[in-house]
């Protein structure tokens, strides 16, 4: 791309103008204006850089933080560590402005009025905290009901989360309920059609072209860091030739603007397109005929006629022209394309933390995946290599734990759901006291009344049980309607074991150390918080640990135990490990525990860089043992009807990745980058294409009501041709009740606009299909202008 | 006598922000709330402009460009300046000295890639974000513009490492933030003058080019198109 | 100081009454005496109060400790340090001598006291000076800066005032950089 001079000057005259306009700043005396720094007074004391792990995403990205004195002045990524490799992105670098926040929990807090508003809550003890949180739990376990402790949490997997689940495991609670929406339908997918229950892990830096439907994986992928370093690659090596990456969706999103092409779908189409190509690969017998022969079912046979004749019946290029809009000729070249190509790669709908996609889709790419056959091949769908490091003992639940574990979960999910987790249905068992009543839930991670379509539902619920505990550094919307919010330290003040997240095929362990040398305020770490709750409760027969730090040390050495991988290094270390362990050895480079753990404390973590594709029996565990083509779900797709069009808009959500997972919208720095391509920030902003704007009478700029059948939001419109006709298309991230000074009051909730459709194969939240009315308004109230 | 500039690579780029964020924080850049936001105020030395080519074809017609300060060989900015406050170095980083910088602005007017900024107010940092600031950067008061510095700080710094290790400054020894953030790795850093670094090499390659090339500014940030390359990384 | 008494005089109620006339006498005093201050330096170098009255000469000269003994960092950071009470006590915990400066340092060891040195040499905000470079990189000697601090046996009430030409100077007769940006950041 060359830039001309012409675009170039009509881009920047505004900012230029801008720049040039007002009044000349006054400016007589300029060492007595430099003195009125004087307060801010820069740090002074030796520099050191101390290792960590980032979590402002359940990314993992390791991370190392410049320390002069005894202030933290900059964090980076750990260029030893295989997630970061030294990088870190927009939210991880804005990690100091976190630790430093104004509204930064110091204490506990105890509610003492209604629920609902940061005004009701009175400072209180730690002691206090724990007394009264041990004395319910225990009234709880006295009466033989552990079943009715909840924990719901987020998708870390840290020290934290393994410490309160191995707490209700212990207390004899079934109601461990993990809140993971941007992992569900994907998971959902490959349970499915591979039979094992994990996130799969597309390998884009070995792909040579990217189809993908949906999938804003610049902007919301589980790992960031990573697979912004995997697209570099996959775009720009000296070892092989540039990747291809098409983006079919209806809107242009960022991933969608550095794509070579976007294919602008019509919503709620994703499924339709896909197997449109799928087809027309079938057609022209361009599909990997090996893997389809020998490794997959449901192919040519299923009850009713296998995936071949429902998509040559079902799926005419004309049918999926129509209902796409996109031509069939453009249909057939993708098809070619993908078919052609040498390692192809398809991608099923993701738009952050909360917006997984549905499952129909991404069966239906998964399907398009093994048809091109790239399961667990270089550049194809991989399965993540986990390393247990739970370092729990055995055999340590007493008796009532036992009978506790014999209940239901209260969420209705057992071992045959497709979901892992059902907030909604929480929710309702709350409220109903259905199966049976919860006394106390514990929140970790997780945001549910920002998240989910059911927040009243939740608020409502959360009146209903006596004992509301939540964790967070911040308050946010969830934490208003708790009786305890207890503070969590921040990351650089905490002892952390965080394993690598969903989207990272290897497997890897970082291993953080308090970056100060003690936290700013009077917070704990969640997992002191369960020791400390077991302890009290005698159940340190099963958490044996005194404190975090015990329990960090614990964990690694099960990694000793693992006998496998190496400790993080160059790439050099890292090709060497590859090398050996694929000849059958193990060269760790220590002897002992003690010596595994100075060196991950050196170094920042462990790693296990060998990654062996084609070992079938782990990565596909139907009963066949084969892939399975899913005739079924795909004849399910072809039965539905599209999406009735009743006059109003397809709602189109998104997660910009300043703010994706619900977080991020406390920081200035964030709040600040919404949309580069928009110039978006402080706000919520509804794009609209050209001609809908016109036929809606409403102009760009302009005040606008989006309305559903459960509520009205009033939002800016952004009349654009990044979004297809008929479709309004709103940030998540914004329209916070709680998150301090620079989140509260900023822009507006979408998801509270879902009118709680779920989609009939897994129970998911459909957050796809949801339409929307869509009005000219007045400016909505004058929020409090927030200075400075 | 190095001649430091960056290659930014359009195709590896993301447009994920980490660099606009990583020079905020490494620069001590003060916190803009939304009113300042609104009216145009906050202040980034490195920011993404949106450059749309009229209709989406099969081609997103949308193309995000991070723009740092070009470092110009030929500045405009130096020539406008009535007090020195800006300046160009003897390793072709462009300076601007606050303390003697008075506020007329010739410089944000005469700039053609607009990346510099003016400071409206005094910074304030609600406590204790005060913390976090870096005692390698200045603290600027209300009345001065500022820009990026290709992190010249970090130059000293590395220079002093190298100086102490008893060694010559080697390529990637010294990076600006904004290069050492970029999770795409993206952003390069180095001598433009010697023969065998990597953005010398790059430079020559076949996808380079550089933004207003016709006005004779001669900037040292060149950036890679997106396309095939052949060998050039 | 003049206009200290100046302005002592006229604040006194009884003596002007009018109010005016005191504001403005006080105004011109001290501006005056603003004035004189600055040409002469008064202002920017004012007498600083230690903690104890330390002796440099007994300790660099007469028991020839090194500079790093108390100033642990201008080898290996940008400043170079002013000694915490952990320093003192490897030397001082029982006193050594029979000065009465060494007893109330001992005093204050013993009572846990922090020792609040006042750092005589500041660099404005906008001006950033690394110690190590100058010391460890240039091989320049602290005094060529700080004057003949070694010889001092109480702190002294002034020191020499560093300008920007001292700085330039020193730069040009060694050749190195005076790039703005190398002292300016």
């Amino acid at each position: 791309m060359k830039i001309a001079r012409r675009e170039f000057i009509g881009l920047v005259a505004g900012a230029a103008a801008g720049a040039a306009l007002g009044a000349p700043g006054g400016r007589l005396f300029s060492d007595a204006l430099l003195s009125a720094n004087q307060p801010i007074y820069p740090p002074r004391g030796p520099e050191q850089f101390m290792l960590s792990v980032c979590t402002a995403c359940p990314g993992g990205c390791g991370v190392r933080a410049r320390r002069i004195g005894n202030r933290i002045v900059k964090v980076e990524g750990n260029p030893l560590h295989p997630v970061s490799g030294g990088r870190l992105c927009a939210k991880g670098q804005a990690a100091v402005q976190a630790l430093y926040h104004p509204d930064r929990l110091r204490l506990p807090l105890r509610r003492t009025g209604p629920r609902g508003s940061l005004k009701s809550f009175r400072p209180a003890t730690w002691d206090a905290a724990i007394a009264e949180i041990a004395n319910r739990l225990q009234s709880v376990r006295d009466e033989q009901r552990p079943e009715s402790v909840v924990l719901l949490r987020g998708g870390r997997s840290d020290t934290a989360t393994r410490a309160a689940r191995r707490f209700l495991q212990a207390f004899g609670s079934p109601n461990d309920i993990p809140f993971d929406r941007g992992n569900d339908a994907g998971a959902i997918a490959l349970f499915l059609t591979q039979g094992l229950r994990a996130a799969p892990a597309p390998d884009i830096r070995g792909a040579d072209y990217i189809l993908s439907l949906g999938s804003d994986f610049l902007e919301s992928s589980p790992a960031p860091v990573y697979t912004a370093r995997a697209y570099g690659d996959f775009r720009q090596t000296h070892t092989a030739r540039r990747g291809k990456l098409i983006y079919a969706d209806p809107r242009l999103s960022i991933t969608a603007a550095s794509a070579d092409e976007w294919i602008p779908i019509r919503p709620m189409t994703h499924a339709t397109f896909a197997l449109g190509v799928a087809a027309a690969i079938v057609e022209e017998g361009l599909y990997d005929r090996e893997f389809v022969a020998e490794r997959s079912i449901g192919f040519e046979d299923g009850p009713g006629g296998g995936l071949r004749s429902i998509l040559l019946k079902q799926f005419s290029l004309e049918r999926v022209a129509a209902e796409s809009g996109i031509t069939v000729n453009v249909i057939l070249r993708i098809a070619r394309e993908l078919a052609g190509a040498h390692k192809a790669l398809v991608l099923g709908p993701h738009n952050g933390p909360l917006l997984g996609g549905r499952v129909y889709d991404h069966v239906a790419a998964h399907v398009l995946n093994a048809l091109i056959g790239n399961v667990d091949q270089a550049g194809g769908i991989l399965i993540a290599d986990d390393v247990a490091i739970e370092a729990w003992p055995a055999d340590a639940l007493d008796a009532v734990a036992t009978a506790g574990h014999r209940q239901p979960r209260i969420d209705g999910v057992g071992p045959d759901s497709l979901l892992s987790g059902d907030a909604e249905q929480l929710a309702r068992a709350l409220t109903t006291r259905q199966p049976y009543a919860a006394e106390v839930l514990f929140i970790l991670g997780a945001d549910p009344l920002y998240a989910t379509a059911a927040h009243d539902q939740f608020a409502a619920a959360m009146e209903k049980v006596p004992l509301v505990v939540d964790f967070a550094s911040i308050p946010n919307d969830t934490s208003l309607y708790a009786d305890w919010i207890l503070p969590e330290p921040h990351f650089l003040e905490t002892w952390n074991v965080q394993t690598s997240p969903a989207s990272v095929a290897f497997a890897s362990v970082s291993v953080a150390s308090p970056a100060l040398p003690k936290p700013l305020y009077d917070t704990r770490p969640a997992a002191d918080v369960f020791l400390d709750l077991a302890r009290r409760l005698g159940l340190q027969r099963a958490m044996p640990w005194q404190d975090s730090a015990a329990l960090s040390r614990a964990e690694v050495d099960r990694l000793f135990e693992a006998r496998r991988g190496a400790i993080i290094g160059t790439q050099f270390d890292a090709a060497w490990v590859r090398m050996m362990e694929g000849a059958g050895w193990w060269a760790p480079g220590y002897a002992s525990a003690d010596e595994l753990w100075k060196r991950v404390s050196e170094s920042g973590g462990w790693w296990d860089p060998f990654y062996d594709h084609g070992d079938w029996s782990r990565v596909i565990r139907t009963p066949s043992g084969r892939f399975d083509f899913r005739p079924d779900i795909v004849r399910q797709i072809a039965d539905g009807a599209p999406a009735a069009a009743d006059g109003g808009l397809s709602l189109l959500l998104f997660e910009p990745l300043p703010i994706a997972g619900a977080t991020g919208a406390e920081l200035p720095f964030l709040q600040a980058l919404l949309d580069p391509g928009l110039d978006e920030r402080w706000e919520t902003w509804g794009e609209i294409h050209p001609e809908t704007a016109a036929a809606l009478h409403i102009r760009n700029g302009s005040w606008i009501r989006v309305a559903s059948s459960r509520r009205a939001i009033v939002i800016r419109a952004r009349v654009t041709d990044r979004v297809v006709t008929g479709a309004i298309a709103i940030p998540v991230g914004l329209g916070k009740a709680a998150g301090g000074r620079w989140a509260e009051g900023a822009g507006a909730n979408p998801l509270h606009l879902l009118d709680g459709a779920r989609e009939p194969l897994s129970s998911l939240p459909d957050f796809g299909s949801s339409r929307v009315l869509v009005s000219e308004a007045t400016a909505p109230d004058q929020r409090p202008i927030k200075r400075s | 006598m190095a001649r430091w500039g960056m290659v930014i690579d359009l195709d590896r780029c993301t447009a994920c922000q980490a660099c606009v964020v990583a020079c905020q924080v490494e620069n001590n850049i003060p916190v803009a709330g939304q009113s300042d936001s609104d009216r145009g105020r906050g202040i980034s030395w490195i920011r993404l402009a949106p450059f749309n080519e009229g209709e989406h074809g099969t081609r997103p017609g949308l193309r995000l460009v991070p723009i740092p300060c070009m470092h110009c060989e030929k500045p405009p900015c130096t020539k406008v300046c009535p007090v020195k406050a800006t300046s160009i170095g003897k390793e072709g980083i462009v300076a601007q000295v606050y303390a003697r910088c008075i506020g007329c602005r010739y410089c944000t007017t005469a700039c053609p890639y607009t990346v510099r900024r003016f400071n409206w107010k005094l910074p304030e940092w609600p406590d204790p974000m005060g913390e976090g600031l870096s005692p390698d950067v200045s603290v600027r008061p209300r009345g001065v513009v500022e820009k990026c510095s290709f992190c010249h700080h970090r130059l000293q710094n590395a220079r002093d490492k190298a100086a102490i290790e008893g060694r010559a400054l080697r390529d990637g020894d010294y990076m600006p933030a904004c290069v050492e953030s970029c999770p795409a790795e993206a952003m390069f850093f180095g001598d433009l003058d010697d023969p065998r670094s990597v953005v010398t090499r790059l430079e020559a390659g076949p996808r380079a080019f550089r933004l207003l090339e016709e006005l004779g500014t001669k900037p040292k940030v060149i950036y890679l198109s997106k396309g095939e390359s052949g060998a050039d990384v | 100081m003049p206009f200290c008494e100046t302005a002592m005089t006229s604040s006194e109620p009884e003596r002007v009454p009018d109010r005016r006339l005191a504001i403005a006498v006080f105004a011109v005093s001290f501006c005056a005496a603003a004035a004189i201050g600055f040409v002469t330096g008064q202002f920017r170098s004012p007498s600083v109060d230690q903690p104890i009255a330390f002796n440099h000469r007994k300790h660099v000269i007469d028991n020839q400790l090194g500079c790093s003994t108390c100033h642990t960092f201008y080898e290996t950071e940008t400043f170079s340090g002013l000694p915490a009470s952990d320093i003192c006590s490897t030397c001082h915990a029982e006193p050594l001598g029979k000065s009465a400066g060494e007893a109330k340092l001992v005093k204050m060891l013993k009572e846990q006291q922090p020792l609040v040195w006042k750092s005589l040499f500041q660099e404005p905000l906008h001006v950033f000076f690394s110690h190590r470079r100058h010391v460890v990189k240039a091989g320049i000697r602290c005094e060529r800066c700080h004057g003949n601090f070694a010889l001092t046996t109480s702190p002294p009430r002034r020191v020499r005032r560093l300008k920007m030409a001292d700085c330039i100077g020193c730069h040009e007769e060694r050749n190195v950089s005076v790039d703005c940006t190398t002292c300016h950041r």
